[in-house]
C-alpha cells in the first residue's frame, strides 16, 4: 500500500472523531448544550464552553491529520491516530461534565402512575427487517467463510503494518474470531433492547396516554438507533472478515489500499449516520415529555440522583436499568449489586476480546 | 403476541414518595380502588410481590404488607405457593356499610372540615367519589 494511501487512512480515522465532536459542539438549542438539557436558558458562558471545545477539537484534529501526512516514523503517526481522537473525546467529556454541573435540574417527580398491564416487551420495540438483517450479518458471513475455507490455502496474510506491508501470516481458521465479534455485537443489541424493557413504565397523571406514546416512541427510537449502528458495524466486520482471504489472492493484490480506505470510512462514519439521524429525534421526544410533565417522569426517586443527576444510587429502588436523567440512554442503579455485574461484564468482555485479538495477532 | 396494550390509565396505581401516607397504604388503596371499580374482577390474579415491587419501585416487603392488609379486609385471597387473587364479592349486596368503612368515612369528613373545606365542597367531593365507583353501574342499569 502506498504511503499516501496509509496517510489517508490515518487522517480519516482522526477526522471522523473530530467531525463527531464538532457536530455535538455545534448543536444549537435555546435550552440545551451538547444535546444535554440545561433546565434553564442557554447563556453566554455555555456558548463560550461550546466555542472552547470547537477550538480545542479543531486544533487537536488538524494536528493529528498533519502528523498523519508528516514524514515522521510510523510509530509517531500511529500514536497520533490513537491520541488525537482520545484527546478530543476527553476534552468533550470534561466540557459535558461542566455543562451538567451548571445545569438547573428540576426535582424528579416522586408521584407517578404505573399501569398494572404489562409494559412494552422486546417484540414491541424491535424492527423485524432490521433484526433479520442483523442475524443475517452473522449467519451469511459464517456460511460464506465456511465455504471459502474449502478452497483457501493454509496460509494467509493476517496483519499489515502501518505501511500496508504484510507482517504476519497465519491459518485461515484464525479468522473465526470475527464470527465471535459479530455474535458479541448481536448479544449487545439484544441486551440493550431487553434492558430498555426493564425501565419503569411510569407516567404522569396528566396526559398519561400521550406520555405513554412518547415513552414507547423513545424506546423504539433507541432500539432502532442501536439496530442500525450494529448492522453497519457488523457489515463492516463481515466485509473485513471475508475481504482478508480474498485480498490474499494475486488478482486482488492492488485492492488492499483502496479497500482499506473504504473500510475506515465505513467503520468510522457509518455508525455516526444513525447517531446523527436518531439523536435529534430522541431529544425532540424528551422535550415534549418535559413539556407535558414539567420535567421527565423517570419513575425514580429524586434523592437517588447524585452528582448533578449523573449517577443514580437508590438502595430502596429494586430497578437496575434506569433512563438517563442527563442526556440520552440508560444508566444503572448502582445501589444494586446486579448493576455492578452488568457494568463489569460491559467493561471486561470488550477488554477480553481486545486482549484475545492482540495475543492471537502476536 | 405481546401482552402490551395501548396506554391507558384504567388499570393503574399512583404512588407518591413525597406523601405522608405510607407506601403500603397507597398500594393497598390503589389495588382496592381497581377492584371496587371493576378493573380487577373476582379470581383475577394480582402481580407477584416481586413484580409489583419492581413495577412501582418499592421494596418487596412493602408490597407484601399491602397484600396482607387487603387479605385482612377479605378483598384479596392469599394462598401459599399461588399468586394473590381477588376475593369473591360479599354475598349480601345492598347491606349496611361495614364498621371500618364507616369509621373511615367519618374520619375523612372530619379531616376535610379541619382542612377548612365547606360543607358544600365536602358533599361535592363525596358525590364525585361515589360516582367514580358507582357511576358505570348506574349507567348500565339505566340502559
Amino acid at each position: 500500500m502506498s504511503w499516501i494511501m496509509v496517510s489517508l487512512v490515518l487522517a480519516l480515522s482522526i477526522a471522523t472523531v473530530g467531525i463527531l465532536v464538532e457536530w455535538i459542539a455545534r448543536h444549537e438549542h435555546p435550552r440545551r448544550l451538547f444535546f444535554l438539557s440545561l433546565g434553564r436558558e442557554r447563556t453566554a458562558a455555555d456558548d463560550a464552553r461550546a466555542r472552547r471545545l470547537r477550538i480545542a477539537n479543531g486544533a487537536i484534529t488538524l494536528t493529528g491529520v498533519a502528523i498523519a501526512f508528516a514524514p515522521v516514523s510510523e510509530w509517531i503517526r500511529v500514536a497520533a491516530v490513537t491520541l488525537a481522537p482520545l484527546a478530543s473525546i476527553t476534552w468533550m467529556s470534561v466540557e459535558m461534565v461542566g455543562a451538567v454541573r451548571s445545569a438547573k435540574l428540576e426535582r424528579v417527580p416522586g408521584r407517578y402512575v404505573v399501569s398494572l398491564d404489562d409494559p412494552p416487551t422486546v417484540r414491541d420495540l424491535v424492527s423485524a427487517p432490521l433484526q433479520v438483517l442483523n442475524v443475517a450479518l452473522l449467519v451469511v458471513p459464517c456460511a460464506v467463510f465456511a465455504w471459502m475455507l474449502s478452497w483457501l490455502g493454509g496460509r494467509l496474510p493476517m496483519h499489515y503494518d502501518a505501511m500496508g506491508n504484510v507482517d504476519r501470516y497465519g491459518s485461515p481458521t484464525e479468522l473465526w474470531f470475527m464470527a465471535a465479534l459479530l455474535a458479541f455485537d448481536l448479544v449487545i443489541l439484544w441486551g440493550i433492547t431487553w434492558a430498555l424493557t426493564r425501565e419503569r413504565w411510569a407516567m404522569p397523571e396528566k396526559q398519561t396516554e400521550r406520555y405513554a406514546e412518547l415513552q414507547l416512541a423513545r424506546r423504539r427510537t433507541m432500539t432502532r438507533m442501536i439496530e442500525w449502528i450494529m448492522a453497519i458495524v457488523n457489515a463492516t466486520i463481515a466485509f473485513v472478515w471475508l475481504g482478508i482471504p480474498l485480498l490474499s489472492l494475486p488478482a486482488f493484490a492492488d485492492w488492499v489500499g483502496p479497500l482499506s480506505i473504504v473500510v475506515v470510512i465505513a467503520s468510522a462514519l457509518g455508525p455516526l449516520a444513525p447517531l446523527a439521524h436518531f439523536i435529534p429525534k430522541l431529544t425532540e421526544l424528551k422535550d415534549e415529555m418535559r413539556k407535558i410533565a414539567g420535567t421527565e417522569v423517570l419513575g425514580t426517586r429524586d434523592a437517588g440522583w447524585k452528582w448533578s443527576g449523573m449517577v443514580y444510587y437508590a438502595p430502596e429502588d429494586p430497578a437496575i436499568f434506569i433512563p438517563k436523567r442527563v442526556g440520552i440512554g440508560q444508566t444503572l442503579n448502582f445501589a444494586r449489586p446486579a448493576a455492578w455485574i452488568v457494568l463489569g461484564v460491559a467493561i471486561l468482555v470488550p477488554i477480553a476480546i481486545s486482549i484475545g485479538v492482540i495475543v492471537m495477532v502476536g | 403476541m405481546s401482552a402490551y396494550r395501548e396506554p391507558g390509565t384504567a388499570r393503574s396505581i399512583v404512588v407518591d414518595f413525597d406523601s405522608a401516607v405510607p407506601l403500603y397504604r397507597q398500594i393497598a388503596d390503589g389495588v382496592r380502588a381497581l377492584i371496587a371499580r371493576g378493573h380487577l374482577a373476582e379470581g383475577d390474579t394480582l402481580p407477584s410481590v416481586r413484580k409489583l415491587g419492581e413495577m412501582l419501585g418499592v421494596n418487596l416487603n412493602t408490597v407484601a404488607k399491602a397484600y396482607r392488609l387487603l387479605a385482612d379486609e377479605e378483598v384479596v385471597e392469599l394462598r401459599r405457593g399461588s399468586p394473590a387473587r381477588v376475593a369473591p364479592p360479599p354475598r349480601e349486596v345492598g347491606g349496611p356499610i361495614d364498621e371500618r368503612s364507616t369509621r373511615r368515612l367519618v374520619d375523612w369528613v372530619g379531616r376535610a372540615k379541619l382542612s377548612g373545606a365547606s360543607e358544600r365542597v365536602v358533599r361535592e367531593a363525596f358525590e364525585e367519589a361515589v360516582s367514580r365507583f358507582y357511576g358505570n353501574e348506574e349507567r348500565e342499569v339505566e340502559r
